[in-house]
């Protein structure tokens, strides 16, 4: 295998597996936009909070950052939960709601700065090397790298993503949730009890912001402006990735990061962030035009039909 | 029925031994247990801080207080560094009340966060100016520098500053900057950091033949990068390859794949804040070991996030805590006091760069206050004519905006310590290449 394939195979690797944690974090968002109405712009900062408390918990209690999760995971779903409990008692609407979570997502910034300074923290010389030490993949006489904390992030992407997924599909619960997002007023009538359905979903939505924070902060250093850095990538997964669908945000991180890598390794990376949203614009664009070509396409085959 | 909840069960099984196996995987060690490797505060004994003022312990400042004001990065992404110069220059202000005031008046320190925020610094200036502070001093980095220079210069106030990266942006006269990047040139300013640093790798042993250049679109990084590969060309190391990227990058790895093919002697990182520390993680990622590394204006707690793998890497410097810089009796009480700040503040216990440039700037402006009182128009006289011992050495203000001394280092992480490599006459140690 030439050098030139290789390294586009290990730049396609790292985007694949950097797409995971984005996927991871972009979950609870597709979950709250997709089936609650809000845009929440606060679960980035939730995300970025779990970290900064898994930082706390391992360098302050020496646990294992897994066993963080324990406190984390709790913790966060009692804020998703008052979030959504403060959304419903205003009777905030989707716009509303998106000023609120963008508004909570700035104020969150300056409070862990204050709690934690605005200076950078990092967990890498905390970690013993089985967190920082490359995996070898043999390929041919060479090899691909792999870090051991991009394999995490990949299985618990992959084991939350597809546990939402399948609950979404095969229980009574996820079917409640799915009517309730077609017409809430119709699925009341029919005994959906929306309040408790809209808190669980929030919470747990969250929850899931505890565990992509304890991969960031595994992953990489930490700072009150971070989760700026990450609303591109997250946003534009979970629109491409269709509202409300676990998978089709994590597959769309996944595409976007790997595209991403590939243009940065042949073309000047300072361009890298426009690519993703390019893919954004033509995918907007290409929309409505798709969907008129299949009701054009619908339309006449109803006719031909009735002929 | 049963089928389903079988189903259920397999699946919870799954999850939680993904969850727990995965926990077993790696533990956590303190790094500071076993070895005292948190930088300790040595008892020093108390000084003025400015060369021209006599310390009077125990002396209570009566007068009118002298009002600096100042826009500062307290949060955004440059608050990290910007949290540094907020305490020293709390620090500084504490200490010459500490000493009695400037004739026997005391000073107060008004900072407004300007968010990391060109326009929040220009809008900051402003109000500070209309509220009438006596004096200003300047924000943090280049472009905050730049956009304060608008309404200081206007209302004739002297502009002392830390460190501004963009030195050939005109502010004028009443400019006076504590690192001084340029060092008087009047073209290319960077040109002299970019000379030192090509001179200091080429002359020494295993001397680098090729590079690799990953600069951040930053002003002073832009700037640098510009002036190196000329650089680089004249000292016989030859650019193979350079890359560009935007602020806020965290993901590395391509460019460091481009390294890997690349397989220069040394790479330069043109790169201010935490970037440092992402591109190790992708140096990590790929296995990847680069045999010399530059990481030109990387935040002090970036590169004590590296550990061990800092180890090697060299970084443009102003001053570092090692003789003959440390050895004088304003930088061991500045020393002290720092350590215990920084401790208190969740600050990187080093003196480097970015503290010595911020003191270096406050030293500036109360040696010339000293001098001729808090009168800006005199200050700006006093200090175009005269030299002020700053911690980092003597500077003057003669050259082109301002610039007058070439105050560029460059230091080295050995040993896991901090240390300056060249020029030989601020040496602590002799450089050290793979």
């Amino acid at each position: 295998m030439s050098g030139d394939t290789l390294a586009l195979l290990q730049t396609l690797l790292n985007g694949a597996l950097l797409g995971c944690l984005f996927g991871l974090i972009a979950l609870g968002l597709t979950m709250k936009w997709g089936h609650l109405g809000v845009p929440d712009f606060f679960h980035l900062s939730l995300t970025l909070f779990s970290g900064y408390l898994t930082y706390t918990l391992v360098t302050g209690l020496l646990m294992n950052p897994f066993l963080t999760l324990l406190i984390t995971v709790p913790a966060m779903f009692v804020i998703g939960v008052l979030t959504q409990w403060l959304f419903f008692t205003i009777k905030a609407s989707a716009f509303t709601s998106l000023l609120l979570t963008f508004a909570l997502f700035i104020v969150a910034e300056s409070v862990m700065s204050v709690i934690w300074s605005p200076d950078m923290l990092s967990m890498r010389s905390w970690l013993d090397s089985s967190f920082t030490t490359a995996i070898r993949i043999p390929v041919g006489d060479k090899s691909l790298s792999v870090l051991p904390v991009d394999v995490m992030a990949l299985v618990l992407a992959l084991v939350l993503v597809l546990a939402t997924w399948w609950m979404l599909k095969h229980t009574r619960w996820g079917r409640a949730l799915q009517a309730m997002r077609q017409d809430a007023q119709i699925a009341e009538v029919l005994g959906v009890r929306i309040l408790p359905i809209t808190l669980i979903v929030s919470g747990l939505a969250a929850a899931t912001a505890a565990v992509a924070g304890m991969v960031v902060v595994v992953r990489m250093p930490l700072t009150p402006g971070l989760a700026m850095n990450w609303i591109g990538v997250v946003i534009v997964a979970t629109l491409l990735g269709g509202l409300g669908r676990p998978l089709g945000a994590l597959i769309a991180a996944i595409v976007l990061m790997m595209v991403q890598n590939a243009w940065s390794l042949w073309f000047p990376p300072q361009w890298s962030p426009a690519v993703a949203f390019g893919l954004l614009f033509i995918y907007l664009a290409l929309t409505p035009i798709i969907r008129i070509v299949r009701e054009r396409v619908e339309l006449r085959r109803n006719r031909e039909q009735a002929v | 029925m049963k089928n389903s909840k079988l189903t259920k069960l397999g699946l919870a099984a799954v999850a939680a031994s993904a969850v727990f196996g995965l926990a077993a995987c790696g533990g956590v060690t303190d790094p500071n247990a076993g070895s005292e490797t948190t930088e300790t505060a040595e008892a020093a004994s108390l000084v003025a801080p400015i060369a021209n003022m006599e310390c009077a312990e125990g002396t209570e400042p009566t007068g009118e207080p002298i009002v600096v004001g100042g826009s500062m990065s307290l949060t955004g992404p440059l608050g990290g560094t910007g949290a540094v110069h907020d305490a020293v220059g709390n620090l500084m202000v504490e200490w010459i009340n500490e000493c009695g005031g400037i004739d026997g008046r005391p000073i107060e320190y008004t900072v407004l966060d300007d968010q990391s925020t060109p326009a929040q610094v220009t809008s900051n200036y402003e109000r500070l100016l209309s509220e009438g502070v006596d004096l200003v001093v300047g924000p943090y980095a280049g472009a905050a520098a730049l956009a304060g220079a608008g309404p200081v210069s206007a209302a004739g106030y002297a502009y002392p500053t830390a460190t501004n990266g963009v030195p050939e942006s005109l502010i004028g006269e009443n400019h006076f900057p504590s690192w001084q990047i340029g060092g008087g040139a009047t073209e290319g300013m960077w040109s002299l950091a970019a000379e030192d640093l090509a001179t200091t790798l080429s002359q020494a042993d295993n001397a680098p033949k090729t590079a690799f250049m990953a600069t951040q679109k930053f002003p002073t990084t832009l700037s640098f990068a510009e002036a190196q590969k000329p650089a680089f060309e004249a000292a016989g190391i030859e650019v193979v390859d350079s890359v560009e990227y935007d602020m806020g990058t965290t993901d590395f790895t391509s460019i460091v794949t481009r390294m890997l093919a690349a397989d220069a002697d040394i790479v330069w990182i043109g790169a201010v804040g935490m970037d440092i520390s992402n591109f190790q993680l992708a140096f990590d990622s790929l296995g990847y070991t680069p045999r010399n590394l530059f990481a030109s204006l990387s935040g002090p707690a970036a590169l004590a996030s590296l550990g061990d793998a800092a180890e090697g890497i060299l970084v443009s410097s102003l001053y570092e805590d090692n003789a003959p810089l440390n050895d004088t009796d304003i930088a061991r009480y500045f020393t002290s006091a720092y350590l215990e700040v920084a401790k208190e503040k969740n600050l990187v216990p080093v003196i480097e760069t970015q503290a010595a440039a911020g003191f270096g700037m406050w030293q500036i402006l109360l040696t010339a206050v000293a001098e001729v009182g808090p009168d800006n128009a005199k200050i700006i006289e006093w200090l175009g004519t005269n030299e002020v011992e700053t911690l980092a050495g003597p500077v003057k203000f003669d050259g082109y905006n301002g610039y007058g001394s070439d105050l560029n280092r460059v230091a080295q992480v050995q040993d896991g310590k901090r240390v300056i490599v060249s020029p030989e006459e601020f040496a602590g140690a002799k450089i050290r290449l793979n």
